[in-house]
């Protein structure tokens, strides 16, 4: 059995229970122009949402008991390069992200975008100074520049 | 007709369509030479700068870099034997081996010329196709539509996930985001979670960002760089007249086989880049020296790459349909200046399709120039360190996502749909079906609601019209592709490996 695939299928499972039941509140009422009412598309969705995970999670119930009855080794569903040092990797620049979003307003484009880079490239095993400084110094002034200046889009500013 | 295309004419060739025209193709070539940047990233990347663009040039730039990046993709294929992108795995076959025997130029300027050549056939036959389609779809009502559009979508969840039931999950979270929003017909609010940057709707172009470009910087993030000094001796001795003259088998076979499996949804450049290659061994006089350093080799691919560009046009001009990611994108960006892609295109804004034909056409001719003059610096951006590159790119991705409603909320959009898009690809799900079901969601329940309320709910309506019935028999059939696809795929492969 995959285990993520196996997760996976009862999380859609899962939204499809849930926006079967929350579609009910959408009102049930047909009309001459809307003969189904407004909630049959939402479930229709949320139907083949469950029956399709449904599936998905039968396929993988099934494949485990065919593994088991033949005795072969669990298969991992997660590419090779999944290790645990890259998903490291990959959820601090994620964590990061968040951060980001969080501070963008109160301390302006400039310098978020500044201080992103610096830890960017330090999360990503970059460790020469000048590269850092200059990399992350010139790319937020240039985007600042560009988008502020020549696009017109209106980006926080730290003042 | 003739008309329409002097009308296009005249937007296509004014100042600020040329150029828009060489900065799309420019950075086409630098961002498909990149590995990891696809054609639909490079896209993506440029998306920002078409917001303030009025909605023709927005189109002409970024059809330029969808073209360019093919040949870009390219690049890495022969010097690393890395493709770029899936659909230039077939050039590495032939253009690695002629790289590692001091022939690079003649590998690299074989792939530019003959990929023009291949986009420049591919537009003709989009034009010839794409006007008399729009018109015969211009007839097209709601069960037709709505059966037009399920087919594309079971096409595209069917073939590009391995598996058919991930990929129809997929396609049914991309109708699901596009229900969130307001009610088409009742007009009420729907899954917004008391969130008012909701009540619209969620902005396409965030999620589509998110899935393709944030999720794939992520996978750039963890893999290792190869090969750090391939811009080192790299010659640049184009290939001769002769040379050039002896690939026209494999260059016709390229063209026709790019531009027909361009044409059908979901399928594409991989696909169509094999079958080119194997076609184009078995017609050869030389089927020795293919996988040696064969011209014809690189030929064929990189002409059906290329010509895959007009061919992936023809559903999305004249049907509104997107087959790939790219086009997909592309109705992303009409969609930000209040357009929609369709037949109805053609008679409402034709300066949009028609200047797009010429605009493309331009584009492969100044692929050429640029392609010759930029192909050692594109050689040497695309060897930046990742570390450098995704300081570029991050915040790129970001303020695109902020410019759009000047907003952060559309960064943690990004951000939210990178790791959703990162988490379908590691576990097997399909992002190109749900941004499909996304683009087609609001036009798939219009569709279906409009018919059903034109029968009074008779479920008949979609059978009654003989089109409507056919693309939905299609849309079962094509449940059956990908074991099709891949048992012709593993055949090829076999052959050449």
């Amino acid at each position: 059995m995959n285990k993520g695939t196996f997760i996976a299928s009862l999380i859609v499972i899962g939204i499809g229970v849930w926006l079967f039941w929350g579609s009910g509140s959408l009102g049930q009422t047909s009309t001459g122009q809307d003969p189904l009412g407004p909630a049959f598309y939402p479930r229709l969705l949320a139907g083949s949402f469950i029956v399709l995970g449904s599936i998905l999670l039968f396929q993988q119930v099934f494949k485990q008991m065919n593994m088991a009855s033949q005795k072969v080794e669990d298969e991992e569903d997660e590419p090779e390069y999944m290790s645990f040092k890259n998903k490291m990797t990959i959820i601090s620049i994620i964590l990061l992200g968040v951060v980001y979003i969080f501070v963008l307003d109160s301390i302006g484009f400039i310098l978020a975008t500044t201080l992103y880079i610096v830890a960017l490239m330090l999360i990503l095993h970059e460790r020469t100074w000048w590269k850092i400084g200059l990399t992350s110094v010139t790319v937020s002034v240039v985007l600042y520049l560009l988008f502020s200046g020549v696009l017109n889009v209106l980006l926080p500013t730290l003042f | 007709m003739i008309d329409n295309l002097i009308l296009g004419l005249e937007y296509a060739i004014s100042w600020q369509a040329l150029l828009v025209i060489v900065i799309g193709v420019a950075w086409g070539i630098i961002g498909g030479a990149i590995p990891g940047i696809t054609g639909s990233i490079a896209v993506a990347l440029l998306l920002p700068f078409t917001f303030t663009m009025e909605p023709a040039l927005a189109l002409m730039m970024l059809a330029g870099t969808y073209v360019a990046a093919e040949y870009g993709g390219g690049i890495p294929a022969i010097l690393i034997g890395a493709p770029g992108t899936a659909s230039n795995a077939a050039v590495v076959l032939d253009g690695y081996p002629l790289h590692k025997s001091g022939h690079t130029g003649k590998a690299l300027g074989t792939s530019l010329i003959i990929g023009t050549i291949g986009g420049i056939f591919s537009v003709i036959i989009l034009i010839l196709l794409a006007i008399p389609l729009a018109s015969v779809a211009l007839a097209f009502s709601a069960p037709e539509y709505f059966a037009l559009s399920v087919f594309a979508i079971t096409v595209v969840a069917s073939l590009v996930s391995n598996s058919i039931v991930k990929g129809l999950i997929s396609a049914i979270f991309g109708l699901m985001l596009a229900s969130i929003g307001l009610d088409p017909f009742t007009g009420e609010q729907r899954f917004t979670f008391g969130m008012p940057e909701l009540s619209t709707g969620l902005e396409i172009l965030p999620v589509l960002i998110g899935l393709f470009a944030v999720s794939e910087l992520f996978l750039m993030a963890i893999k290792k760089q190869q090969n750090k000094n391939y811009s080192k001796g790299v010659s640049t001795q184009f290939p001769t007249y002769r040379e050039l003259r002896s690939t026209w088998k494999a260059t016709s076979i390229g063209s026709v086989s790019g531009t027909f499996f361009g044409l059908m949804p979901g399928v594409g450049g991989t696909i169509g880049s094999w079958v080119a290659y194997n076609e184009a061994k078995r017609w050869s006089k030389n089927k020795k020296k293919f996988g040696k350093g064969s011209l014809e080799g690189v030929a064929a691919p990189e002409a059906a790459n290329n010509a895959v560009t007009g061919g992936a046009m023809v559903p999305l001009l004249a049907l509104g349909i997107p087959g790939s990611t790219t086009t997909a994108i592309m109705i992303g960006a009409l969609m930000i200046h209040g357009i929609s892609i369709g037949p109805i295109m053609f008679t409402e804004t034709p300066e949009i399709p028609y200047s797009l034909f010429i605009g493309m056409l331009i584009a492969q001719f100044t692929m050429l120039v640029i392609g010759y003059l930029i192909i050692k610096p594109a050689i040497r951006i695309s060897a930046t360190p990742p570390p450098i590159l995704l300081s570029v790119i991050f915040p790129l991705v970001f303020v695109g996502a902020y410019s759009i409603s000047n907003h952060t909320f559309e960064v943690g959009v990004v951000l939210l749909f990178g790791v959703i898009g990162l988490l379908m690809k590691v576990y097997g799900f399909s992002p190109p079906a749900t941004v499909l079901g996304l683009v087609l969601g609001g036009y798939i329940e219009t569709n279906f609601r409009r018919a059903l309320s034109m029968s009074s709910g008779d479920y008949l309506v979609f059978v009654q019209s003989p089109i409507a019935l056919i693309f939905l028999i299609l849309a079962v059939l094509s449940l059956a592709a990908p074991f099709i696809q891949n048992r012709l795929m593993t055949r090829i492969k076999e052959n050449h490996t």
